[in-house]
């Protein structure tokens, strides 16, 4: 009976209000939980229809983000370097002979080894309070800064330690190009609180999604792609979970996200903690790139340890930031080599030793070196006491040079390289470089197969550090709508004043006549909120593609006026002239739409680019475009144009 | 073109749009398909509830328009379970059922033992006292309760999803079950 009334409970809870259950349902992670309560102490706000649709027109773009970045990215078949972020590349011969940092996850990694070397391998030191509950605030505008040598880039917590992937299949052994030894590092920083996993030349960072006092977890849904923050929802998810107890490190736990359950499964993709290597220090430490560029470049006037003696070239970048040495022994006890007794390091192949590493070393060097090889020819290497090859090395000493051998595949060799040598980062990023293949990478994002272009690719020089900021001149936001031009921002009356005719509108959205009798839409909104009737509502954005979309072909209404913005950019631009013009946007979207009834598959792509004028201080100039996948004739066609404010 | 709204969705099936169904099922079948599995275990059944799902969906709005259409078919997944369980006396329970049962079983009143309890609470209308003991609830134990009791997600996954360890879960929904036993005792309905 007891089970009975237990089971009639469990249905009568079925009656629930939909509200409640609706609730539950949508504060499905920890943010959404701790902002329940807040949201119930909140004035209420009311939203009016414009800006709602204003909002979820972004939220919704965001919600959907394929980074066409990680599409686009350059795969050198020499070296399978896949990280969606920074890439980079050795060939035959790589020397560390220049340091760039080129990527957030850089940033990140180089900042934590920088704060590290100051304080030395001691575990902690000046610890500010307990781990503190993480900062759940996720700014994802923080994407969009202007991120340059000078951008200060602080850290407030950061930690260091080590995990060993097994599994060639596995999330993190894809993505950094092969299992091994890799290092994480995590902060929480000004930017987004990141975890950075670096093997080799190879990156992968994501952001944190949630946490507690004691743990951080970060969600592979947003991750850095060179200086941007992407979400990216459509892709399957992974979770990794760092767990800290005091100034320790005390694991690491990744999951995939099993979406027929809803949660995450942790029996898959497993990584090994490697327990011997962490640090979790709670100081604020603030660098800019281009300090640590000029730090890892191995300049001593950076170099805050003058201790280092420098008898040549010496090329042991990351070592070199203190007087701590690189020991070549079996245990760090044994035969320490000194940064000043290595002067160059190699990574080289050829068909006698395969994959090898070559040091360069002065003769005291060579003789520390003789001494160890003469006691056993398989050596450890150890930087800065990690361990970083584990006996199974064999080196030779002739002359001045020693040779490491015995690498297993360029990636094994690599992977030692990089933790000996600063990187050799050739800064290089594949595009795709007309429509056909931009489609074709396009129609495997949704799956729609019909496509077979042939691919083009070309080398292209990927200025990180330098996003194109808009000047701040007018031309920049005027739109000449079948000769007559309007500029951004303008308000309703305005563009009636200037010839156009409305022929529906209402708050937020309408359509619009030129004198030549063609229409196009717009989007408008209150955003100084000072309108006092829809007239003063302010032109947001003006859409050219009308009803194009009821037809199947996708194409163009023919009644659309022509329209050209600032560079006579058109709507016949391709993505890659636009991008050449204006500079890589801060931020992509990237969302899909699908029509099955009409067999209509079609993608929609935004550039986001920050601007600043006096009126809108914090504003995006956004285009959509529209690249129509099942069209006979494919072209990615410009057709939206708009303002936005943070 | 792709709907994704629920309105849109409400609208379509108004409009007898049986393509619909099928993106029902790509926007909520992991919602449902997590309810049937939580209550039915076997993946056979799951399956053959699936379809159920969409049908009770199909053949219920119209005339009903829900509000939430996410919870509205998760009492759908929730009720379809259930009455396949009833049908099916001789199936095994899944094991999450089971010990959410063996949970809610905390809740009764001690002098109900032995009792249909429900039975005295037909005119006391249980299903009102528990919503306002649901409303009633603060809203991170609210949020606890109502995924796990009603949308069975266990204790474990709960704690991950929220951040929290697993004791303290427990020791909210343990707290929680408490306030609805002496509640249920207040109402003086049992015997």
């Amino acid at each position: 009976m007891k089970d009975r009334n237990a089971q009639n409970l469990f249905e009568t809870l079925g009656e629930l209000p939909e509200d409640i259950l609706n609730e539950a349902l949508e504060t499905d992670n920890a943010l959404k939980l701790h902002s329940l309560g807040a949201k119930k102490t909140q004035k209420i706000i009311v939203i009016h229809p414009v800006l709602k649709r204003f909002v979820s027109v972004c939220v919704c773009l965001a919600i959907i983000v394929i980074s066409l970045l990680s599409v686009w990215q350059y795969k050198p078949q020499e070296a399978p370097i896949i990280n969606e972020g920074s890439s980079g590349s050795v060939g035959s011969e790589v020397k560390g002979e220049k340091f760039e940092i080129d990527s957030l996850d850089k940033l990140n990694f180089y900042s934590v080894k920088k704060a590290i070397s100051e304080i030395g391998f001691d575990p902690l030191s000046s610890k500010n309070g307990e781990a503190s509950l993480v900062n759940l605030t996720q700014n994802m505008n923080n994407s969009f800064k202007n991120i340059n040598a000078d951008t200060p880039f602080t850290i407030t917590m950061y930690c260091y330690f080590k995990i060993y992937l097994d599994d060639p299949q596995g999330f993190l052994a894809k993505k950094l190009g092969g299992t091994g030894s890799v290092d994480v590092v995590v902060t929480k920083n000004n930017f987004e609180n990141m975890i950075t996993f670096k093997k080799g030349d190879n990156y992968y960072s994501c952001l944190q999604d949630s946490g507690t006092a004691n743990a951080m977890s970060f969600s592979t849904y947003k991750y850095i792609e060179g200086f941007k923050l992407v979400e990216n929802y459509s892709q399957e998810n992974y979770e990794f979970t760092v767990y800290f107890e005091g100034d320790k490190v005390t694991g690491i736990k990744s999951g995939r996200f099993n979406s027929n359950i809803g949660i995450y499964d942790y029996t898959v993709d497993k990584i090994k903690f490697v327990e011997n290597y962490n640090v979790v220090v709670y100081q604020t430490k603030t660098v800019t790139i281009g300090q640590l560029e000029k730090l890892f470049s191995n300049e001593k006037d950076i170099l805050d340890d003058t201790t280092v003696s420098v008898d040549g070239p010496v090329v042991l970048g990351e070592a070199a930031l203190t007087n701590k040495t690189v020991c070549l022994a079996e245990s760090q006890k044994d035969v320490i080599i000194k940064n000043s007794d290595i002067l160059s390091v190699t990574g080289k192949y050829d068909d006698a030793n395969g994959y090898y590493i070559e040091l360069k070393l002065t003769e005291k060097g060579r003789e520390l070196l003789k001494e160890s090889v003469k006691q056993s020819n398989f050596i450890s290497i150890y930087v800065n006491n990690f361990l970083i090859t584990d006996n199974y090395i064999v080196t030779t000493v002739v002359n001045d040079t020693a040779i490491f051998t015995r690498f297993s595949s360029k990636d094994e060799m690599l992977e030692v390289y990089n933790q000996l040598t600063v990187v050799d980062n050739k800064n290089k990023i594949g595009r795709i470089v007309d429509n056909e293949s931009f489609l074709h990478e396009m129609s495997k994002l949704v799956n729609f197969d019909n496509y077979n272009f042939s691919m083009e690719m070309t080398n292209y020089v990927y200025d990180h550090k330098n996003p194109k900021k808009l000047e701040n001149k007018p031309s920049n936001y005027e739109v000449k709508i079948d000769g007559v031009n309007i500029t951004f921002p303008i308000r309703v009356k305005d563009l009636t004043a200037q010839g156009f005719e409305p022929v529906r509108y209402d708050f937020g959205i309408g359509g619009f006549k030129t004198k030549q009798g063609n229409e196009f839409s717009v989007y408008c909104m209150d955003f100084k909120h000072d309108a006092k009737t829809k007239e003063d509502y302010f032109v947001t954005q003006v859409d050219f593609y009308a009803d194009a979309l009821s037809g199947k072909s996708g194409m163009v209404n023919p009644t659309l006026p022509d329209f050209c913005l600032f560079e006579d950019i058109n709507k016949d631009i391709t993505i890659d002239e636009f991008i050449k013009k204006l500079g890589e946007p801060h931020k992509i979207y990237q969302q899909t739409y699908e029509d099955t009834s009409i067999e209509l598959r079609q993608s929609l792509v935004t550039f986001y680019y920050y601007f600043s004028t006096p009126e809108i201080p914090n504003g995006y100039l956004y285009v959509n475009f529209r690249p129509i996948l099942n069209s006979s004739s494919p072209n990615n066609y410009l057709f939206s144009v708009g303002i936005s404010l943070h | 073109m792709k709907i994704t709204k629920d309105e849109q969705i409400i609208e379509a099936l108004f409009n007898r749009d049986e393509g619909i169904l099928e993106q029902i099922s790509n926007k909520y079948r992991k919602i449902y398909v997590s309810v049937l599995r939580q209550i039915l275990g076997s993946d056979e059944d799951v399956f053959e509830c699936e379809n159920d799902v969409l049908l009770a969906v199909w053949n219920s709005v119209p005339p009903n328009k829900p509000n939430n259409l996410a919870a509205y078919i998760a009492k759908l997944a929730r009720n379809i379970s259930i009455n396949r369980f009833k049908y099916n006396t001789r199936q095994k329970r899944a094991v999450g059922y089971t010990v959410v049962l063996h949970e809610l079983s905390e809740c009764i009143p001690d002098n109900s033992f032995g009792k249909d309890y429900t039975e005295h609470f037909k005119d006391k209308e249980l299903g009102q006292i528990l919503t306002d003991f649901v409303r009633n609830l603060d809203d991170e134990t609210r949020v606890l309760f109502v995924r796990r009791y009603f949308y069975l997600e266990s204790v474990g996954s709960l704690a991950k999803r929220y951040g929290f360890t697993e004791n303290k879960v427990s020791v909210k929904l343990y707290r929680a079950r408490n306030k609805l036993h002496k509640i249920l005792e207040k109402e003086e309905v049992i015997i």
